[in-house]
């Protein structure tokens, strides 16, 4: 960018999403996944879902987070200010979470039923959802980016996260895990329903709110972004997941086929929602043009 | 341990002349910065700054170099100085022999602070064949001031040295605050700023100052002379002039005042697509709040009735007594080396080289003392030309003459081109021969600033890349070969022998840094002194400032200023305009390009990487163009695109296009020069009567998209 | 004591100067540039055109301080507020965090040499011993601390003295910046800000900038000098 173009008008973030951004994305991403495999797990007391969510959580998570950093050796420092910053919190939770949940998953393995399982079980949880629902405070306090500034943006990534823990569970139980497969399929009917009008109003809202943030809905509507939101969030997040819910509640008994197609559209659509809405982030220009 | 010096120099970027301080550690730059205990309070821009990186650019030409393909072809042999210039002095010593020293043509850019040698080196040799872009950028402007003051320079009194500043201050057709044409004067222009009542801004177009004047005057380009001619009627209608001296001082006033008659403010209203009364306020408060001045800028050189323009923007000074009054148009007292232009004065013309200068039968002002340019390219396009031999140091005539498509094939029919230059530009790609210069960090020389009351030492900090000579060496080694009697042993005998009036030799005056006379050493009022004149007057023949101009008269001029409309205009060619229905203005200088040089300054670049079209939002609209979108800039000689940038700031009848600009990134021996640069569309057949001055600044165009 | 900056809109000659004059005190990589000029068109009847020259603003209330999660983004006593490239992780939060874009990451891409490709310049040598720069790290303008603090050592007055006051300070020609300590009521700064009411940027943020900003006419009423 030239720099006399700099904030003359609406100006993207682009350190968390351009180019190697992209693992922060996924980093994000994948935290909310594994945190609501983890929640959903609990839930379905499915030993290979906690598994496979320390998995994600330490590795795909973790991961992305250390190659996006610009001095992964230092990624060690980033703990040391929790009182005031997010990612310090959200750091410490990744921690804890892998270092809880690897010792729940040996009480669970080794000593199940034990107060220690219990206790790390809760650990593990607290931690989970800790994981989930801090990046959606990162970008929430960003006074600067007012598509960000929603109270909506940490409900939805839990939502998302959950959700997504659901869809894995599917899969998990079709694969003879140990999860309840109905009981899978109503929970997440719900939430699918409650998840798509969620980021209708959340869209709605930032849109009517104030002029860059309706700017930032435009630009998703009609920019570079234009296609990943129609068809991820609006066609893949909310349109068939809709769809397929509401079918299900005329339909007594769905397709578990149909089922697990409807989650795989709103995981897709969760990735398109965090992409749409780390790429669409807009600051406020410098000066008010009213000056 | 490592060693570590500050070194001060004066910089010449640009036209020159801010102090400078640089950070030498071991050999190489690691800092520079301005020095304050100069007249330029240690401000520099980003132009010289980035200096750093022009020195030790990969690009820069280290060794002379010897065409060996086609012209053009880009294939070259390095040779040694000697080869090189024995050369070409081989090659004007035939031509002398075979159709006169007239065929000899010495050629530089814009000044760049060697303007003194260039002139010498051409008269030494006998021709006054110099081919200088100054009809189009300062020489009217000098040649007219020098009608009235004798020598030929006014300067605005920024100063305050006479114990008052300027209290109206019209910035016309100029950009002084970042194109400083008289370099340091911005920083004390923009200083002058803090003291001035009214600011009065005639531009087209929005500059960094026009938002905070007083007064904006959005004028249609090419029509300055009808505004000056307006106000003069108003002032003189409204009595507002300076009777005392008009009438103790002046010569003509009443011819002036009956030929102003017809400029009504109504009338240069509809000329100029001003208000009447914006044009009424301008004139009074110029009229009422004295002193005041005019930094008239180059833009009004670039017009075919540039002449006309120059002379009733200096009819008005005049009439308002802004002449020689503190705070008003000034004409400095230089320091007591003298002019340092009497390095070449001191070689007369002869009658016989000014009967060969080209164009001097048409352009009686312009071409007394320098070729007409066009006039040299159209003679070499017709294969008549009276020049054979070029020696071109540092400038892009190629891509600076109006009317490009006729400029390249006019330079192919040279006999002979030899080029100095930093870099492999479009100019030196064309030549037979090219030399390395030195850059002025890289040299010691004297620069001679623009008001002329102060002179700087240029001083050396690191070695020049190769065997890259700075230019004043070039002039004098090849000078030695040619016309060994004017030219000196070595450079700093010549440097000595410039400085020599002031008892100061150049190791002295090196230490010093700089000569002025400043302050209290100036003269105000010098026509009310013997300073021109035995018992007062000025040094014209009739003893008055000429409002009528007796000189101009004999000439076979119009000794009174008019209002002509330019070459191409809505007005003046209606046919044309409903083809290309938008008023086509170029230049508008660029705070960090020199004219086309810098583009391959990273830094620099960095601020604007294409070259920019400023079109209104609406004109844009109407046209399907958005901000930052190629567009197409189409004349009856040709096309180029620019990117465009909606701007509210300018006129929604003018285009402006950046002018200068090559892609110095791109292939030889071209450079992308067709793609972008303005001169692709400008023309050369309607120029200035007096000074031959093309119309750079007020064409037609049209603009669409790139598709 | 608080250094602020007071930039004047009425004389910035968007010369860009600043900005080249930080480029060289700090050997700025190609890619980077701390101080930057931004234009703000008005259309309208009579288009005003202003030009802002921007750097940090040094906040007090630094929401990038604030975000930084290893502490790496820090506030001096005297305002400045500036990263310690050795403890910079390059998570980039202060970036997103910065209502006013006055930060850059320095990646690779944008430290590739004045002339990719071609071997250093002097200067890109000397500047690898002068003035280390980190990949990997986050970068803004420091208010030229350095020479700040080697000009008070000496005894230099910031803002008067030009050793001791920021290199795009004393390279404006138009004497659009100027430098000081802002609770001193004395100074050139605080009486700006009074006089010409000058106004900060954003402040909804309540970051409180120590940078102003004044604008208004050239020209004056009273004539008397
Ligand atoms: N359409 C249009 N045309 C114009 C203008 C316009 O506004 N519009 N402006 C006109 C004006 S006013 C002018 S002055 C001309 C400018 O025209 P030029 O002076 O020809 O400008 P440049 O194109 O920068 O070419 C200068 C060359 O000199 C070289 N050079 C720079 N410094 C030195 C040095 O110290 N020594 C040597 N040996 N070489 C050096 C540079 O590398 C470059 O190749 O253009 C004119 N043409
Ligand atoms: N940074 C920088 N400084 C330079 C140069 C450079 O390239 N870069 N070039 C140097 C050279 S060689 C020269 S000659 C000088 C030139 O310096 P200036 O004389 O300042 O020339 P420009 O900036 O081309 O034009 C000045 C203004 O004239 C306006 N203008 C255009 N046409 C008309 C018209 O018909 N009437 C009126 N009233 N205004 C008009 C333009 O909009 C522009 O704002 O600058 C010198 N200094
Ligand atoms: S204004 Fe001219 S002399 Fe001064 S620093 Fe800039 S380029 Fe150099
Ligand atoms: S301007 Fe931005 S980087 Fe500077 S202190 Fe304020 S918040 Fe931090
Ligand atoms: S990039 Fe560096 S300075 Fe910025 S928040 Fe991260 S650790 Fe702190
Ligand atoms: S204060 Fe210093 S660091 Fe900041 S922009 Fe100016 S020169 Fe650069
Ligand atoms: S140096 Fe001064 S005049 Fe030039 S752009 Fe910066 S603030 Fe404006
Ligand atoms: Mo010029």
């Amino acid at each position: 960018m030239e720099v006399h173009e700099w904030m003359i008008r609406y100006t993207r973030q682009t350190e968390w999403i351009d180019r190697r951004g992209i693992f922060l994305w996924i980093a994000f991403y994948a935290g909310g996944l594994g945190g609501g495999l983890y929640l959903v797990s609990l839930y379905f007391n499915s030993l290979w879902g906690m598994f496979i969510s320390w998995l994600i959580i330490a590795v795909i998570k973790g991961g992305a987070h250390l190659i996006f950093l610009g001095k992964p050796t230092r990624f060690w420092r980033i703990i040391f200010r929790p009182q005031t910053s997010w990612l310090a919190r959200g750091l410490i939770f990744v921690l804890l979470f892998v270092v809880f949940t690897a010792i729940q998953l040996v009480f669970s393995y080794w000593l199940p039923g034990t107060a220690g399982e219990i206790v790390f079980k809760v650990l593990a949880g607290i931690m989970a959802l800790a994981v989930t629902v801090y990046t959606g405070f990162i970008l929430n306090t960003v006074k600067a980016v007012p598509f960000w500034n929603s109270a909506l943006l940490p409900v939805l990534f839990v939502l998302c996260g959950i959700l997504g823990g659901f869809g894995l569970s599917v899969v998990i139980a079709l694969n003879g895990g140990h999860v309840d497969i109905m009981a899978a399929e109503t929970g997440s009917r719900w939430l699918l329903i409650i998840n798509a009008l969620i980021i209708a109003i959340y869209l709605w809202a930032a849109a009517n709110r104030e002029p860059t943030g309706k700017q930032s809905v435009i630009e998703q509507m009609r920019g570079s972004v234009a296609p990943i939101f129609w068809i991820g969030i609006v066609v893949l997040g909310i349109i068939i997941p809709l769809a397929i819910a509401f079918s299900s509640y005329f339909v007594v008994k769905v397709e578990s086929a149909l089922l697990v197609t409807g989650v795989a559209c709103e995981v897709a659509g969760g990735l398109a929602l965090r992409y749409c809405v780390l790429k669409a982030g807009a600051y406020k220009p410098l000066v008010a043009t009213a000056h | 341990m490592s060693e570590r010096k500050i070194i001060k120099t004066t910089c010449k970027s640009c036209h020159g002349g801010c102090g400078v301080l640089v950070t030498v550690e071991d050999g190489a730059i690691t800092h520079i910065e301005g020095n304050p205990d100069t007249p330029t309070w240690g401000t520099m821009c980003s132009k010289g700054l980035s200096s750093i990186q022009h020195i030790n650019h990969p690009d820069r030409l280290k060794y002379p170099l010897k065409r060996t393909g086609e012209r053009g072809e880009g294939k070259w042999q390095r040779i040694s100085w000697d080869e090189a210039l024995d050369t070409i002095a081989d090659k004007m010593k035939e031509s002398i022999e075979k159709y006169g020293p007239s065929s000899i043509a010495v050629s530089q850019g814009t000044g760049r602070g060697y303007n003194r040698y260039t002139h010498r080196l051409a008269r030494s040799i006998g021709t006054a064949n110099i081919i200088t872009p100054g009809y189009i950028c300062h020489s009217p402007r000098i040649g007219l001031y020098g009608l009235v003051t004798g020598y030929g320079r006014l300067y605005c009194d920024y100063h305050g040295w006479g114990g008052e500043f300027p209290k109206t201050q019209i910035s016309w057709a100029k950009q002084l605050e970042i194109s400083s044409a008289d370099a340091e004067m911005a920083v004390w222009y923009l200083n002058s700023l803090r003291h001035v009542k009214n600011l009065i801004v005639v531009d087209p177009r929005e500059t960094a100052l026009s938002s905070r004047a007083a007064l904006w005057l959005q004028i249609r380009p090419g029509t300055d002379a009808a505004l000056a001619l307006g106000m003069i009627n108003i002032i003189i209608n409204e009595e507002l002039y300076d009777k005392d001296f008009v009438e103790n001082w002046t010569y003509g006033f009443d011819k002036l005042k009956e030929r102003v008659q017809e400029y009504t403010p109504e009338r240069v209203a509809e000329i100029t697509w001003l208000s009447a009364e914006d044009i009424i306020k301008a004139a009074r408060a110029f009229a009422v709040d004295t002193p005041g001045c005019i930094q008239i800028g180059s833009s009004l050189e670039r017009q075919a009735n540039c002449g006309q323009t120059l002379r009733a923007i200096i009819c008005l000074m005049a009439i308002t007594g802004n002449i020689e009054r503190p705070g008003s148009m000034m004409s400095w007292m230089v320091p007591d080396t003298g002019l340092l232009e009497d390095f070449f004065f001191e070689i007369p013309l002869t009658d016989e080289m000014r009967k060969g200068i080209v164009g001097s039968d048409v352009h009686k002002m312009g071409a007394a003392r320098t070729a007409h340019s066009d006039s040299v390219i159209k003679q070499l396009l017709n294969g008549d030309s009276v020049v054979k031999v070029w020696f071109s140091v540092g400038g892009q005539q190629i891509l600076h003459l109006a009317n490009t498509n006729e400029v390249i094939p006019a330079m192919l029919n040279l006999d002979f081109l030899a080029h100095v230059d930093q870099f492999m530009g479009p100019m030196a790609e064309h030549a037979d021969i090219v030399l390395p210069a030195a850059h002025w960090l890289e040299m010691d020389d004297i620069y001679n600033m623009h008001p002329r009351f102060m002179i700087e030492a240029i001083n050396k900090t690191v070695d020049p890349p190769g065997e890259a000579w700075p230019d004043n060496k070039i002039f004098n080694e090849l000078g030695k070969r040619v016309a060994p009697q004017y030219w000196f042993e070595n450079v700093e005998a010549m440097l000595d022998y410039q400085l020599r009036k002031a008892s100061l030799t150049w190791q002295e005056f090196s230490q010093k840094g700089f000569l002025a006379k400043m302050g209290e050493d100036q003269i105000y009022y010098k026509y009310k002194t013997d300073y021109w004149r035995e018992g007062g007057g000025f040094p014209t023949p009739t003893g008055k400032l000429e409002l009528f101009s007796t000189v101009l008269e004999s000439m076979g001029y119009d000794a009174l200023p008019y209002f002509q409309e330019p070459g191409e205009s809505p007005y003046s060619t209606p046919e044309l305009a409903r083809e290309y229905p938008l008023v086509l203005s170029t230049g508008y200088r660029q705070p960090f390009y020199f004219l086309s040089q810098y583009r391959n300054i990273p830094w620099l670049r960095s601020f604007q990487k294409d070259p920019i079209v400023q079109i209104h939002p609406e004109t844009a609209r109407k046209l399907g163009i958005e901000d930052g979108d190629w567009a197409w800039i189409e004349s009856p000689r040709g096309r180029i695109k620019q990117k465009a940038r909606l701007f509210p700031g300018i006129h929604p009848g003018v285009v402006m296009a950046t002018a200068n600009c090559f892609y110095p990134e791109e292939p030889g021996p071209l450079h992308g020069l067709l793609t972008s640069n303005p001169n692709v569309l400008t023309s050369n057949e309607h120029c200035d009567p007096m000074y031959g001055s093309p119309d750079l600044t007020a064409l037609l165009c049209k603009v669409y998209k790139v598709e | 004591m608080r250094w602020g900056m007071v930039v004047d809109l009425t004389s910035c000659a968007r010369c860009y100067a600043c900005i080249a004059a930080c480029r060289i005190e700090h050997f700025l990589p190609m890619g980077m540039s701390w101080p930057r000029l931004m234009a703000l068109e008005t259309g309208g009847d009579r288009p005003v055109v202003s030009t802002y020259s921007v750097r940090c603003n040094q906040c007090q209330e630094a929401l990038c301080i604030e975000v930084c999660p290893t502490g790496a983004t820090q506030q001096r006593a005297d305002g400045i507020v500036w990263v310690d490239q050795d403890m910079c992780v390059g998570c980039r939060y202060c970036i997103i965090a910065c209502p006013y874009q006055n930060r850059t990451f320095l990646s690779r891409d944008k430290d590739k040499g004045f002339f990719p490709g071609e071997s250093l310049t002097d200067f890109e040598k000397a500047g690898k011993i002068l003035y280390a720069h980190q990949v990997g790290t986050t970068e803004k303008c420091n208010f030229c601390a350095e020479r700040i603090d080697a000009g008070l050592a000496r005894g230099l007055r910031p803002g008067t003295d030009r050793e001791a006051t920021p290199a795009c300070v004393n390279t404006c020609p138009a004497r659009a910046l100027t430098f000081g300590d802002l609770d001193d009521p004395n100074s050139e700064v605080a009486g700006l800000i009074r006089e010409r009411e000058g106004f900060q940027l954003h402040p909804e943020y309540d970051t409180d900038p120590s940078i102003y900003f004044i604008d208004g006419k050239i020209g004056y009423a009273d004539t008397s000098d």
